[in-house]
Parts: C-alpha cells; sequence; structure tokens
C-alpha cells in the first residue's frame, strides 16, 4: 500500500488527452461532494469550540472553551501519554518493518502466499481480536499493563505497514547501488549505512509517521491493553463524550485538527520538495 | 534479475528478526484465544482447562449465526457504497496532474489524520437530532420534526463508509494510474461508446485494485465495534460487540474466544484463498499484493 | 553527499529525542510517586468530586490519582488481567460478591475504620458481604425512568410505570440502557415478574416482549445525558444518580422510581488484594466515612447515602426526595441483581438475539 504515488510517466495523460477527454462533471461533482462529506463534521467540530453553545450553531462566538482547555489539566495528561506511546511505538515498528523489508525484500518475488498473508496478518485481523488477543497475550505472562503493553501492541501491526512501504520503497531503488558501491571496496556495513539507508529515508518517514498517526489515533487496541490508570487521549475523549457537553472537548478537537491538518501539509510539502529537488536537479 | 528460490537457510537475521515478531505478537496471542477456545467456563469467570468443543457448539448455535450473517451483509454494503462513492474519487485523482493528484491524496487522507473518536462525535453533531443538519432543515422550516439519520441502520453505513473510504480509494488509484489511457482513447476511436467503454476496458483492468480495496476495507468493517454501539444506537451488534460482551460481561472467556476464532478463521481463510487465486493468475512474478 | 549526513542527524536527532523523552517521562513517574504518598483509585466517573480529593489531600497529605471504568465488568477484566494499579476500587454489590468469592479483596482490618461505626444498621451486613469483611458501602440507587418534563406531560404526583417507557406516546425518544441485566429486568418488572426469574417461560415472555418495542426505541445506551441534553431523548432508563446528576443541570429532568418496581443497586469501596499502597486507602475510606464529608458527596453526587449521621446531616428536602429516599412501600419493590449461574447463558443468547 504506497502511501503517496510518484508519477509514472505511462499513466499521466499526455496533455492532448487532457483536452480531449475533459473530466465529465459527473466525476468532479462527486469528487468534490465526497470531500465535502468528509470534511464538513471536522469543519463543524472546529466551529463549535468558538461557539457560545455548542449546541445551537446561532449561539454567539466566544474564545472561552479554548482558553478553559489550555488553562485545564484533564486532557494535558493523556495528551502527553498518546504522545509518548506514539513516538515509541512507530520507531519500534520502523525498526522492525525495515527490517524485514530489508530481509525479505530481495525474495519479494517468490514469497509463499502464506508468508505474505501472515505478514499481512496484523492488519487485517480485526482490531477487536487483536486487541482481545494481546490482553490475553500479556496476562498469560502477566505482564503488567501499562504503557509498555499498549507500546508494544501498537508496534504489532505497525510494523507490518512499515513493511509494506519499505518493500515498495526498496523496490524503487537501483539495485546497482549497493554492488556498485561493494565494487568501489565498500563494507556490507558501509554499504548499508552510507549507500542504501539514506536512499530510503522517505520511506522510513512516511512508516514513521503512518505509525505514529494510527498508534495516536487507537482506540479499540489502547481499550483493550492499557489496564489500569493509563489513559490515553482516544480514550479520555471517549469518556469525555459519554457524558455529554464538554466544550473542552470541541476545544480539543480544534486543537487535533489543526495538527493533522499541519502534519500532512509539513509531510506533503517535504514530498513535493524532494521531487522538486529531484527533478530540477 | 535474478530467481531466487526461497529456501529457509537463506533467510537472513533481519527477515528472522520480523519473523520471531509476527510469530510472537500476532500468531502466539491468536494461538492463546485457539486453546482458550477449547477451555471450560469455571465458577464465576475463571478458566478450566479442560478440553471441550461445548463453546463451538454454542457459537454455531442459530443466533450466533445470524449475528455473523447480519455482520457481513453490513459490512457487505458498507463496501460496496464505499466503492460507489471512492471510484469517483480515486478516478479523478487518476486523471489530474501530478500536484492536483498529491493535493487530492493530502485531502483525502486528513479527516484520517483526526482522531478516530473525533470523527465519530463530529458525525454525531451534524447528522444527529439536533445536528446541524437538522437545525438547519427545521430552520428553514422545510420540516417539524428532526430527520432520523443516526441510530438507525443507516447511521452505521454512515459511519462506516465515513471512515473506511480513503482505504478503498488508495488501491483503486493505484490501479487506475497504471491504465493506460489510450486505450480507453483507442476503445472510443473503434466506436465503442462511454459506457461500454467503462465496463468492458476499463473494468476489467482495475479489477485488482477493486478486489485489494475491497478486502482491505471489507475485513476491518467485520471487527467494527464502536460505530454500530454509538451510531447504531446499539441496536443492531456486530459480532465484535458480542465477543467483547462474552469477554468482559458475561465473563466467559472461552465462549469468547470460540467466537473470536470463528470470525478470524473465516476472515483467514477469505485472505488466502484470494491470494492463492491471485498469484495464480498473476503468475510467478507477482508479489501477491498486486 | 551533503544530504546523506544530513538524513543520518535526521535519524539520530529522532533517536535521541525518543530516548530522552522516554527516560525523562519514566524518571518523572518514578519521582513523583517516591516524593509524596499517593492513592490511586479507581471508581466511577461521577462519586468524587475534586475538591473533595484535594481536601483529603490537605487533612493528610496524600495525593490521590483518579481513574474511571465504565463497568463492573471492565473493573473486573481489568483486574483479572493483572492491573496492579490501584490501591482502591468501587465495586457495585454483584461484582463485590463476586470479587469476594474470587479472592479478589483484601480482608479488612476494622481497626483502622474508626468511622465505620457511622454506616446504617441496614448495612452492616449486607446479603453481598456479612459482616462487612471485604467492603466498606458506600452509596446505592436504583434504576429507573429519567423523563424531560416539559416535553412529557405528567399529573401532580404521578408516579409512572414503566409503561412510559415501554407503551411510550413517543417512542422515537426512549432509550433503554444498553446493559442486558437491567433491560431484562425492567421488562420482567413490568410484566408482574421479578429481576432474578428464574422461570425459561416467563424469560422467553420478556424477551418478546423486548423484541416488540424493541424497533420502536430510538437507542440503546447506558449514557442517556448526552442525548438527554440535547433532547434527543425525552424519556430514558437510567440510573438514579445518572439521572439525577442531570436533573441538577437542567431541572425539567426528573427521576422516577416506576411504580411496578426496580432494581436496587449499591456501590461499594474495597481494597484489591494487589494494592500496593494499603496504609493509605484505609485513610480514604475513613475520610469518606465521616459523617460530613459523606454527607456532602451524597448531596453533590445525588446518590443516597448508607452513612447514618451523614443522612441526619443532610437538608430535608433532600431527605424527602423520593427518588432516593423511597419509603418503605416503594422500598419492598426494589430488588438486588442475584447471580443466575447457568440461566446467564441462556439470557445472553436472547440478549444477542435482541439486538438482531
Amino acid at each position: 500500500m504506497a502511501f503517496a504515488k510518484t508519477t509514472n510517466p505511462r499513466s499521466t495523460p499526455p496533455e492532448s488527452a487532457a483536452v480531449v477527454l475533459p473530466n465529465n462533471i459527473f466525476i468532479t461533482t462527486m469528487f468534490w461532494a465526497t470531500m465535502g462529506f468528509l470534511y464538513l463534521p471536522l469543519a463543524y467540530l472546529v466551529v463549535q469550540a468558538f461557539l457560545t453553545d455548542p449546541g445551537n450553531i446561532a449561539s454567539g462566538f466566544t474564545t472561552d472553551w479554548v482558553v478553559a482547555l489550555l488553562h485545564g489539566d484533564s486532557l494535558w495528561e493523556p495528551l502527553m501519554n498518546s504522545l509518548i506511546i506514539g513516538v515509541a511505538s512507530a520507531t519500534i515498528a520502523t525498526f522492525i518493518g525495515t527490517l524485514g523489508a530489508v530481509g525479505f525484500g530481495p525474495f519479494s518475488t517468490v514469497l509463499p502466499p502464506s508468508l505474505t498473508a501472515l505478514i499481512m496478518l496484523p492488519i487485517l485481523i480485526p482490531e477487536v481480536i487483536t486487541g482481545l488477543s494481546l490482553l490475553l497475550f500479556f496476562l498469560l505472562f502477566r505482564f503488567e499493563l501499562g504503557v509498555t503493553t499498549v507500546v508494544l501492541a501498537h508496534a504489532s501491526f505497525s510494523a507490518s505497514f512499515v513493511y509494506f512501504i519499505m518493500i515498495e520503497q526498496l523496490r524503487k531503488l537501483d539495485p546497482n547501488l549497493g554492488e556498485a558501491a561493494y565494487d568501489l571496496g565498500a563494507e556490507p556495513g558501509q554499504i548499508f549505512w552510507k549507500v542504501i539507508l539514506p536512499n530510503i529515508v522517505p520511506g522510513l518517514i512516511a512508516g514513521w509517521l503512518l505509525s505514529f498517526t494510527i498508534s495516536f489515533d487507537d482506540f479499540l487496541i489502547s481499550f483493550f491493553t492499557s489496564g489500569a490508570g493509563l489513559i490515553t487521549l482516544p480514550l479520555k475523549i471517549y469518556s469525555l463524550m459519554r457524558i455529554g457537553f464538554s466544550p473542552e472537548l470541541n476545544a480539543m478537537s480544534l486543537v487535533m485538527i489543526c495538527l493533522s491538518t499541519g502534519l500532512v501539509m509539513v509531510l506533503w510539502s517535504k514530498e513535493q520538495s524532494r521531487k522538486w529537488v529531484i527533478s530540477g536537479s | 534479475m535474478k530467481k531466487l528460490v526461497l529456501r529457509l537457510r537463506d533467510w537472513p537475521p533481519s527477515a528472522w528478526i520480523f519473523f520471531a515478531w509476527l510469530v510472537t505478537l500476532s500468531v502466539l496471542p491468536f494461538l492463546i484465544i485457539l486453546a482458550m477456545s477449547f477451555a471450560v467456563r469455571s465458577e464465576s469467570g475463571l478458566i478450566s482447562w479442560t478440553f471441550t468443543l461445548a463453546n463451538y457448539e454454542r457459537a454455531f448455535h442459530l443466533v450466533y449465526l445470524k449475528v455473523l450473517a447480519k455482520t457481513i451483509f453490513l459490512s457487505l454494503g458498507a463496501t460496496i457504497t464505499c466503492l460507489l462513492v471512492g471510484f469517483p474519487v480515486a478516478y479523478y485523482l487518476a486523471r489530474a496532474t501530478p500536484e492536483k493528484r498529491q493535493m487530492g491524496l493530502m485531502l483525502l487522507f486528513i479527516p484520517f489524520w483526526t482522531n478516530f473518536i473525533l470523527r465519530i462525535y463530529g458525525i454525531v453533531s451534524i447528522f444527529g437530532n439536533h445536528g446541524l443538519l437538522n437545525q438547519t432543515i427545521m430552520r428553514l422550516g422545510l420540516t417539524d420534526s428532526p430527520i432520523e439519520i443516526l441510530y438507525t441502520r443507516f447511521g452505521i453505513y454512515l459511519g462506516l463508509v465515513y471512515n473506511y473510504l480513503p482505504f478503498l480509494v488508495v488501491p483503486i488509484f493505484s490501479a487506475l494510474e497504471k491504465f493506460d489511457l489510450s486505450l480507453r482513447e483507442a476503445a472510443m476511436d473503434l466506436g465503442a461508446n462511454r459506457w461500454q467503454t467503462f465496463t468492458r476496458v476499463l473494468l476489467p483492468n482495475v479489477r485488482e485494485g477493486i478486489a485489494i480495496g475491497s478486502l482491505f476495507v471489507f475485513i476491518p468493517m467485520m471487527g467494527e465495534y464502536v460505530i454500530p454501539d454509538i451510531l447504531g444506537g446499539a441496536k443492531e451488534v456486530f459480532l465484535g460487540r458480542v465477543m467483547v460482551e462474552q469477554f468482559f460481561t458475561m465473563q466467559d472467556w472461552p465462549f469468547g474466544s470460540a467466537l473470536a476464532s470463528v470470525l478470524s478463521m473465516g476472515l483467514m481463510i477469505a485472505v488466502w484463498v484470494r491470494m492463492r487465486f491471485e498469484q495464480r493468475k498473476a503468475g510467478p512474478t507477482s508479489h501477491g499484493l498486486r | 553527499m551533503g544530504d546523506q549526513r544530513i538524513l543520518r542527524v535526521l535519524l539520530n536527532g529522532m533517536l535521541a529525542i525518543i530516548l530522552i523523552g522516554g527516560a525523562s517521562f519514566w524518571f518523572a513517574r518514578k519521582s513523583n510517586d517516591s516524593a509524596q504518598p499517593v492513592l490511586r483509585i479507581c471508581a466511577w466517573s461521577n462519586y468524587l468530586p475534586q475538591n473533595v480529593l484535594t481536601q483529603f489531600q490537605k487533612q493528610t497529605g496524600i495525593r490521590v490519582e483518579l481513574s474511571f471504568v465504565s463497568s463492573n465488568e471492565e473493573l473486573f477484566a481489568k483486574l483479572k488481567a493483572g492491573a496492579t494499579g490501584f490501591d482502591l476500587i468501587q465495586p457495585s454489590d454483584y461484582m463485590s460478591r463476586q470479587m469476594i468469592r474470587l479472592g479478589m479483596l483484601r480482608e479488612l482490618d476494622h481497626g483502622q475504620l474508626k468511622n465505620l461505626g457511622n454506616l446504617m444498621e441496614d448495612v452492616r451486613s449486607p446479603a453481598w458481604d456479612p459482616g462487612l469483611k471485604y467492603t466498606v458501602p458506600f452509596s446505592w440507587g436504583t434504576t429507573g425512568l429519567v423523563i424531560n418534563t416539559t416535553k412529557v406531560h405528567l399529573a401532580p404526583g404521578e408516579i409512572p410505570g414503566w409503561g412510559m417507557l415501554f407503551e411510550s406516546p413517543d417512542p422515537k425518544r426512549t432509550s433503554l440502557l444498553d446493559d442486558m441485566r437491567e433491560v431484562f429486568s425492567a421488562m420482567l418488572i413490568w410484566k408482574g415478574s421479578t429481576p432474578n426469574e428464574r422461570n425459561h417461560q416467563k424469560l422467553e415472555e420478556a424477551l418478546a416482549g423486548l423484541r416488540n418495542i424493541r424497533e420502536n426505541i430510538l437507542m440503546f445506551t447506558s449514557e442517556p445525558r448526552q442525548y438527554l441534553a440535547r433532547s434527543e431523548l425525552n424519556i430514558s432508563h437510567a440510573y438514579s444518580m445518572d439521572a439525577l446528576q442531570a436533573a441538577e443541570m437542567k431541572p425539567e429532568f426528573k427521576y422516577f422510581i416506576p411504580r411496578e418496581g426496580a432494581v436496587r443497586w449499591a456501590d461499594n469501596f474495597a481494597i484489591p488484594t494487589s494494592a500496593k499502597h494499603v496504609a493509605e486507602a484505609y485513610r480514604f475510606l475513613d475520610f469518606i466515612l465521616d459523617a460530613k464529608v459523606a454527607s456532602e458527596l451524597a448531596l453533590k453526587g445525588h446518590f443516597s447515602t448508607q452513612n447514618q449521621p451523614a443522612w441526619d446531616l443532610l437538608p430535608d428536602a433532600e431527605k424527602n426526595n423520593p427518588a432516593l429516599y423511597p419509603d418503605q412501600a416503594t422500598k419492598a419493590r426494589l430488588y438486588y441483581l442475584e447471580d443466575l449461574g447457568d440461566l446467564l447463558v441462556l439470557m445472553n443468547r436472547m440478549w444477542a438475539e435482541l439486538k438482531i
């Protein structure tokens, strides 16, 4: 599952085709309508953060809730927990997933389907089952439920995501690069660190960010494996949601939506600028 | 490129590490569940490790099969909806210029990167009985009482489509991108109309992408837990909810394990069959994924 | 060659951030623990307001860390899964019974609880824990109906029955609790039986009754407050505490114990065997057994207290509130939920069937 496709010259319609077969109205409308559908709830959440009465759109504008959020402390600990867990699990997942891609990469064309299925297993299995099975696993081996267990749980399926991203990335890598370096006298260690690794960094970053997002966003698995006293942000939001009226929740949504949007834009612009650099040089 | 045959002793250490990781954290826990499904629930929720098939007997009771059928049915419906909505989106992206494409993909994924629970919350605040939609409609005087969108089956579909759409769009988009659009031109030059071109030329070539995308969406949907609860008003349950209830409310971990095993086995078989079919079709050069 | 270095720096930087971040968090956690005596309580989400915890800290110097679970079963599952982070938990009556049976609770040393004598007579030796060897009763309540009186017309002094829910004039604004026992209990009581009915025939009838109304209700939810606040629900199956807390915010919501009877529950405090800060736990228990504290908690939290002198301190309006302190006649129609053993398997299947 590639995160962002780089362009394939064969599939980019030549200029003339773009003129000859324009996108019809239906397609364009569907696209923008769908975008509207996807963004409406989020946009409204952001708006609600500034409404005096979040339940009533006609009520006035206020910054009270946002201020209350910044001064209050109920949401900061869950946020910190989620961040730490996210960073830790993303790093572990990236490390393990990359190892897997590097290890199985050369054989990727002849991998038996059962092995591929195994690697895909953590991604495909519904979260309820992953969460439950890991809970039992931790119970049986008497792991104390807490940050470690959640980190391991998140990393367990993120690693497979990273694997597929890295396989794709490795495939794009020029296979002769390694050989050339070897011929020039580099040792395997040097080849890895100085030749291969820098070229796969975009994949690493994409994989890390994807894993981080999955972990930060995760609800079900954290629900099962977090044990006593550990609240992650999604769990906290869930419990707040159930109580009902919580304008700070809306303010928090605002913050988080800004964060995600910012993150994606950073990633996008990195990808963009990288391409410009490559195409320009 | 040299053709390599994979033998166990060829595996480099990095492959072994990854393999060990998978086995420990994914296979082993599942095996534990499997094992537990053959155990017996003793007095008040503890497990007595005596072998029994009673749990599976119970799991295949009509009621639970109905729940499974319902889960499959709703997931299927939502998947198809995702396809109908997602295909034009993927098409648009595939046809767009490279910058627009990246922009489009980015736009598609931003909602995905906000918190899941927030998205649910957002849906409730728009589509709920006193949400934005109903408030607007009522203010405009179009109707007296709010339209029931949520807490119904439709609410479940809404939530599922909202959450899983990006996952479906990406594989279809990938497939469309690879598709040589000049083929389409050629077909139309040869006299085929739009619809014929679509069904006979375009669709067959992107079948792979559609199938992959559908699988990536259908399977996780089957395990959905929160969406039917909150957006469906908890009136209809998915198998995941029944399963979890066994563990938490009923404290019947063996029975819950049996349900989990049944669900997983079914899914895994479906996936495995799919992959073998694909590999056979695409030949030995395929990774089995595309 | 330049970007290689940059990239390597990036990677190293990332690693460094993680290590530093992780280490500092870990140290912060550890030092926090040893610096100040701490008590970790797992309670229901609306019982212990912050000001009481602060008061406790001022009085004893012990800092309280509060976490929540949303159901007894979740509590049980977490404890069973080896969670050792709780020093004090709040199991309801039937869960207390179960935990005692499984040896999950510490035996209490009454000598450390000088305020224990404050408890009311009828709770000194409750069915789930004779002699109070393991639990300290704290509160009790009922499960009944919360009604938005501006939307649903009730005659003054009228006490609605379960018919309000099951034969509602406006079914699309009704909800049932998302709890198997509670839902079946309500229907069983309405049909003239009791929540602990063991007769299969009666259960089938209850199921049939529930199936009839299932299409009409808006939803199953154990958290109706948010929907009541938004007027999406007007009549809800609810726990007395939740209902009364909602009523505090919006007085048009009134809680009623239905005419025909209702389920009664009790929430107790207990110290799990895996607790680490036992001395602190005892101090807290003694603290909340104090008449004034218990009284304030009961008043703010809208639950019925089990504490005699605390009750004496309550204002008359509270004492005479039929929702909190019903008369003897009503009390006779309140039932604690009993363990139904194997019957639960059947009931669970019916519950799944209800939701197909």
